[in-house]
């Protein structure tokens, strides 16, 4: 029998490889993959974010957490997919046209994967026309953008607007950051929240979401 | 002001040359990514290996060739044509910071989105203020179209002080045309060329990638010979390693980048090295400017600039704190006095609040202060017989007072540090006076000298003239 609290164990320490291991033992030997989540990984990370929240760990701690996570739940997806279980929403995520800051970006893109999302990332200089493009084609269910220059933020309302234009601005949520935005201006241009940061930014998420 | 006596040194002659070596082993084995055509052509060109771009390997040699080429002097001159800045090794001068997007109201104390209006005030009242040396624009002027932004906000500063400018500029087109407008109020091209009023500021994105508009931006200044800089604002734990040393090396080897590209084009091209390192905090993934750390490595970028014999870029004056309180003024008087320790040439940011995102009249005022006090320790003890003064203390004789002696009248002044905003009376003076804290006391003497201080005018013609340029700018 794996302990599942085993795998919890090593999401907390942030090691990817034997994570990857036990959930595969634990599969092997027939553990119901929504259990493994729960009580392993989803323990783990939960552990990840008291802690973080208590100063006893911090950004790099959890980002390394956060992605012995998404190694665990990227073996529990075929699992998922053949007993049929639920679909993870897609978010898309991108620093907008004329901006190429992405260190707060990537912190997000990694959060939400850990926290279940499928995370597509469009990387840096992304314009109004791609994040339209992405929206229209899948099944998307929200909008993150990033930016940190005043000369680029207000691109991100220009992207809203071209969801509106495009008619698939109600299909999506929009989220916003960077550390010259504001609350104020995230309503302003039409956005659905912001976030401070990127460990916030995973939270507002899975509440827009929820 | 130079410094009488040579910068502090934070790191050793040892520690100095091993970031040298493992940089040129970086730039010729590792590479840096370089994004500008131009750039890969010049490289390529001069021997580099660019097939892959995003490892294109600089050999040591055009490294130590490049500082050989470059200015080990750059004189920077205000609008009227005086010299107001020596830049080299060892000489030492403020200025505040730019691009804030909020400012604090003089008026109410409103924390408020920045307007062009307010860069032409706060850069008006910077002018009259004796320690602040050269210009940044202190704030975004929201107001203006984004597009001309950078000009707009060079069109506040140039028409409102003399002292010189540093612009930052978003590509090669903002930086011909703020040159133009420096030239139509200097008398020229010519006159740019001899006697820069203004200093363009393109920087890297570390890690170890040069974007092309920051390329550009470095060689249209250098076609125009208007000094610019190329310096590194990396993070530790970020965009840098966060051991100090790692962030160092990729910031030397990413500014050396820089000045290889330019000096191959533009030999003797008036280059400015420089940068920082400041803390990602690992908390709340803010770009914090009050560590410790942000402060010792730009010391320790100074100390390899005064290897290389370059002039330097460096920073102080800046708090995390969102206003003007104790976290202000501990972290003020930490970074101007190390920077001005260390003997970079250019420290920039003076009065930030807020990680860089607040100005405010206040705080700019603040950083004169300190940096008017950090001059005061900066200046060597006069021990001599004259200054020791046997005679005097003979006269005075035991149990004497030294108050009504005309040794004392004669050389208290210039002995003695004279404090403009502190408060050193009696409690009950201060308690008479509304029990005023620092904060309040700055805001006063900030309208009083505001409101006293007009700005230096230039012609009307020529003013027209910039601003026709502003309009045409797109």
């Amino acid at each position: 029998m794996v302990d599942l609290k085993q795998i919890a164990e090593k999401v907390i320490e942030g090691d990817s490889s034997n994570v990857a291991a036990l959930v595969k033992t634990a599969l092997a030997k027939g553990i119901n993959p929504q259990k493994i989540l729960d009580e392993g990984l989803g323990a783990g990370m939960a552990v990840v974010g008291q802690r973080f929240k208590a100063d006893e760990m911090f950004i790099p701690e959890v980002l390394t957490s956060a992605n012995a996570m998404v190694e665990g739940t990227g073996i529990l997806e075929p699992a998922f997919a053949s007993s049929g279980g639920k679909t993870l929403a897609t978010v898309v995520l991108g620093t907008v046209k004329g901006d190429i800051h992405d260190v707060g970006k990537n912190i997000v893109a990694i959060m939400l994967k850990a926290a279940g999302f499928k995370a597509l990332d469009l990387g840096v200089d992304v314009p109004a026309e791609k994040f339209v493009e992405v929206v229209k084609a899948g099944e998307v269910s929200l909008v993150g953008m990033s930016a940190l220059l005043t000369t680029t933020a207000p691109y991100m309302g220009t992207v809203i607007q071209a969801l509106k234009e495009a008619n698939v601005r109600d299909k999506v949520k929009v989220i916003v950051g960077g550390a010259i935005l504001t609350p104020a201006f995230a309503q302003q241009i039409g956005a659905d929240a912001y976030a401070p940061d990127g460990i916030a930014a995973a939270e507002k998420v899975k509440d827009l979401l929820a | 002001m130079k410094l009488e006596n040579s910068g502090y040194a934070i790191l050793s002659e040892e520690q100095v040359q091993l970031i040298h070596k493992q940089t040129l082993e970086l730039l010729e084995r590792l590479g840096v990514w370089i994004w500008s055509e131009e750039g890969l052509d010049l490289l390529g060109s001069a021997g580099c290996d660019v097939k892959d771009p995003k490892r294109v390997k600089i050999p040591n040699k055009l490294v130590m060739d490049a500082i050989e080429k470059a200015p080990k002097k750059i004189d920077v001159y205000d609008r009227d044509g005086r010299l107001a800045m020596t830049l080299e090794t060892d000489s030492v001068y403020f200025g505040t910071g730019s691009d804030c997007v909020n400012t604090i109201d003089l008026e109410t104390g409103e924390r408020r989105s920045c307007t062009k209006q307010d860069i032409a005030r706060l850069t008006r009242f910077c002018d009259a203020l004796p320690n602040i040396d050269f210009l940044m624009s202190f704030g975004v002027a929201g107001d203006s179209p984004e597009i001309s932004r950078f000009v707009h906000q060079y069109e506040a500063m140039l028409l409102n002080s003399s002292k010189p400018c540093l612009v930052p500029g978003s590509n090669r087109q903002d930086v011909r045309t703020v040159i133009d407008m420096a030239a139509a109020a200097v008398g020229g091209l010519d006159v740019v060329r001899e006697r820069p009023p203004l200093i363009i500021y393109p920087a890297p994105l570390p890690p170890l990638t040069h974007p092309e508009v920051e390329i550009d931006k470095c060689l249209a200044s250098a076609e125009y010979g208007v000094p610019f800089t190329y310096v590194e604002y990396s993070m530790l734990g970020a965009t840098a390693p966060v051991t100090m040393a790692g962030a160092l090396t990729q910031a030397n080897a990413d500014v050396l980048t820089g000045l290889v590209i330019t000096q191959l084009k533009y030999p003797g091209a008036k280059f400015i090295y420089g940068g920082a390192c400041p803390t990602l905090d690992m908390k709340y993934g803010t770009c914090v400017y009050g560590s410790p750390e942000v402060n010792m490595s730009a010391a320790a970028l100074t100390d390899m600039s005064r290897f290389y014999k370059l002039p330097c870029f460096s920073l102080g004056g800046i708090t995390d704190s969102k206003i003007l309180d104790a976290q202000a003024g501990l972290e003020y008087a930490f970074s101007i006095y190390i920077a001005a320790l260390s003997g970079a040439s250019l420290i920039h940011d003076c009065g930030f609040l807020d990680c860089g995102l607040v100005s405010s009249f206040e705080s700019v005022l603040m950083a004169d202060e300190v940096i008017s006090m950090a001059k005061h320790y900066l200046k060597p003890l006069e021990i001599n017989e004259k200054t020791i003064a046997l005679d005097v203390i003979d006269q005075v004789g035991p149990g004497g007072t030294y108050l009504t002696h005309p040794h004392t009248t004669t050389n208290f002044r210039q002995s003695l540090w004279h404090s403009r905003f502190l408060f050193r009376a009696q409690y009950s003076l201060w308690e008479e006076q509304g029990c005023k804290d620092m904060r309040t006391r700055l805001n006063e003497a900030a309208r009083k000298i505001f409101a006293e201080h007009p700005a230096p005018t230039l012609p009307e013609s020529v003013v027209k003239t910039i601003d026709n340029m502003v309009k045409k700018h797109s």
